[in-house]
């Protein structure tokens, strides 16, 4: 059984003089997650909702070890993401919008690349290249150059890079942010094949429809902090997700509406 | 050393599939190099005579036999009669720019008339290779063109060679000016360009985080992206040195100067050790500015400042009096990074350069560029600069 603990992520910003101006703020400090704390486990999808500018993708890349929070810790099955990154790195795959393969390369050098870098070895590297390619389509167009490709094949280069070492734990912040109906729906696949392998699946994003048609528990994340965190069940007790959402967002904001 | 392998493969591999990088880093240098080097050559072979570059503000020159009718003409030019006749010694004095001009009159120095044949001739010694000497004998030729004509002549020998200029010397400070500038801007459009996409460039198009979230530690992927661009500096050095090489031997023969202007192997060894770890230096330094650059544009707008340290120096090395107070510095000089390539490239081409200098140049320069790969390293640590 694998399990990501989250234990207390507090993680803040300084804020440039141009970007105080930007936003019209005097602080010279942002918290950005201030103690988020929760549990997930494999076989299971985790959702972090909550509005832009909440602190997921914070959040998320914390998770990622990309960068490292001021305290807290997100242990993976007890080992510390801040004492050893690199361990952890080896455990997770890490997939947003933002992070690209390289243009000029071909999903088959991409993919070998990436092999080597993940300490897979060759025999292992090709039975996954078989393997993955097969599953996702790639085989049709592994020897193009990426920046050829339409989006969607693109989205599968990158989900197929991203678990070239098969990963216990997925981290996926805003996975279908930019993307077209086609590969938001790779994606989608993507995340529904990974909690059937039994891995530990996290995402994080702002889409509720998402969340309820791939996630088993999600937190609400507001202002740096979970407000909620359950079942999918229990958050919707009958309503939409998007309805309980903006039903604990009124209530913590004292009956006001206005976001 | 793995993973840093790995990732100083995949760069080079991308450099290596790319016609326009493989163009920009084995042409290019040659032909910038090589190029200006023809052209130059084609100018300087039509006006060669006219090459001075020197200048020196205390005129120090001679006399000697001049009478009496000539002290205030000779003392408006600050000209003073030599303390002894031996001629030999001034010439001397003069070609090796220690003097600015030797005016020597004929013991039976005659104000002629109209009708006098042959007039009394002066000899007027000069280096045309000096700023100082130059303005000395145009004031002069001045001074005694405006004198009432016909009364004696100078420089009417057709055996006597008046300009004692060394051209030999004044081809190697030539080319020390031009050649380590036309080089090192060669590496550096080369360079310049790949290292702000190696690190910039994935920064933008967001593969580097994608690189991040692997298992390797930072400071590997800095340094495999630094190794693939020392290779592309190494590459783009020997494509310039190429050119420079063969432009040369053109530079000599379009001065028409054939002694004293031939290189040896050991000469051409020296030019190319500056010129690659120079260019390490340089390669390091612009991969530097790639990491703190948000961007491609940002990192490409940032780079022109390393340009500076080349640059003014080797415009300035043909003033007499910067590389007066150049040389005082002594081994300083190879202490400075990228500097010390440009020194030892200029001390190189004059041919007057010591081993023990090169020494300090390239391990300097090999020390310098590894410090800037754990800089490199140590700024792939920070977040601000590599997560945006």
């Amino acid at each position: 059984m694998e399990t990501l603990k989250v234990q207390n992520l507090v993680k803040t910003f300084t804020i440039s003089e141009k970007q105080r101006k930007a936003l019209g703020i005097n602080e010279k400090k942002k918290v950005a997650v201030n103690g988020i704390s929760f549990t997930a486990k494999s076989g299971e999808v985790f959702g972090l909702i909550g509005p832009n500018g909440a602190g997921k993708t914070t959040t998320m890349r914390m998770l990622a070890t990309l960068i490292a929070p001021d305290s807290g810790d997100a242990l993976y099955n007890d080992v510390s993401a801040v004492k050893s990154p690199e361990e952890i790195r080896s455990q997770l795959a890490f997939l947003t919008t933002d992070l690209k393969p390289d243009m000029k390369s071909t999903p088959n050098i991409m993919f070998d690349f990436f092999a080597e870098l993940y300490h897979v070895s060759k025999d292992t590297a090709e039975k996954r290249k078989k393997l993955l390619f097969d599953e996702f389509g790639i085989n049709k167009f592994a020897d193009t150059t990426i920046s050829k490709l339409s989006q969607g094949q693109r989205q599968k280069v990158s989900l197929v890079i991203s678990v070239i070492h098969d990963p216990k734990f997925v981290i996926l912040d805003e996975p279908t942010n930019g993307l077209d109906i086609i590969a938001s729906r790779v994606v989608r696949d993507f995340i529904l094949d990974m909690k059937k392998s039994g891995k530990c699946v996290i995402i994080s994003t702002h889409l509720f429809d998402l969340v309820e048609k791939v996630c088993d528990r999600a937190a609400m994340i507001m202002d740096g902090k979970i407000v909620a965190d359950d079942t999918l069940e229990n958050l919707m007790q009958g309503r939409s997700l998007e309805d309980a959402f903006y039903d604990i967002y009124t209530s913590l904001n004292g009956g006001k509406d206005e976001v | 050393m793995r993973d840093i392998i790995t990732v100083a493969k995949k760069e080079i591999r991308a450099f290596f599939s790319d016609k326009a990088i493989l163009m920009q880093m084995f042409i290019l240098p040659f032909a910038i190099v090589f190029g200006y080097g023809m052209l130059m050559s084609a100018m300087w072979s039509g006006m060669r005579e006219d090459s001075a570059v020197q200048d020196n503000k205390s005129i120090i020159a001679y006399s000697i036999n001049a009478p009496a009718e000539f002290s205030s003409a000779l003392d408006e030019l600050g000209i003073k009669p030599a303390p002894d006749n031996d001629i030999e010694k001034y010439k001397s004095q003069v070609k090796s720019k220690d003097a600015d001009m030797l005016m020597i009159f004929p013991d039976d120095f005659k104000m002629g008339s109209e009708d006098t044949n042959p007039l009394s001739n002066i000899d007027i010694f000069y280096n045309s290779d000096k700023d100082s000497s130059m303005e000395l004998y145009s004031k002069a030729t001045v001074i005694f063109t405006t004198m009432q004509p016909r009364i004696f002549t100078f420089n009417e020998s057709a055996d006597i060679e008046y300009d004692l200029v060394d051209k030999a010397a004044m081809l190697r400070n030539l080319l020390s000016g031009i050649i380590p500038l036309m080089v090192f801007m060669a590496v550096y459009m080369v360079c310049m360009n790949l290292a702000a996409n190696s690190i910039a460039g994935d920064k933008e198009k967001g593969f580097l985080n994608t690189l991040l979230i692997t298992p390797i530690k930072r400071e590997s992927i800095a340094a495999g992206k630094s190794l693939s661009i020392l290779l592309v500096a190494i590459i783009s050095s020997c494509s310039a040195f190429a050119g420079m090489a063969i432009s040369l031997p053109k530079f000599s023969e379009a001065l028409a100067i054939a002694e004293n202007t031939s290189y040896s192997i050991s000469d051409y060894a020296l030019l190319l050790g500056a010129v690659i770890t120079g260019a390490f230096v340089f390669a390091v330094i612009l991969l530097i500015i790639s990491t703190i650059a948000k961007d491609v544009k940002q990192a490409t707008q940032l780079s022109p400042i390393l340009l500076i340290i080349v640059m003014i120096p080797s415009l300035l090395c043909s003033s007499d009096n910067f590389s007066a107070n150049v040389e005082k510095l002594g081994a300083k000089n190879y202490i400075i990074p990228v500097w010390n390539s440009v020194k030892l490239l200029q001390d190189g081409i004059k041919l007057n350069y010591s081993w023990a200098n090169a020494g300090i140049t390239f391990g300097i320069n090999i020390a310098a560029a590894l410090l800037g790969i754990v800089i490199i390293g140590k700024l792939f640590r920070r977040e601000k600069i590599v997560n945006g």
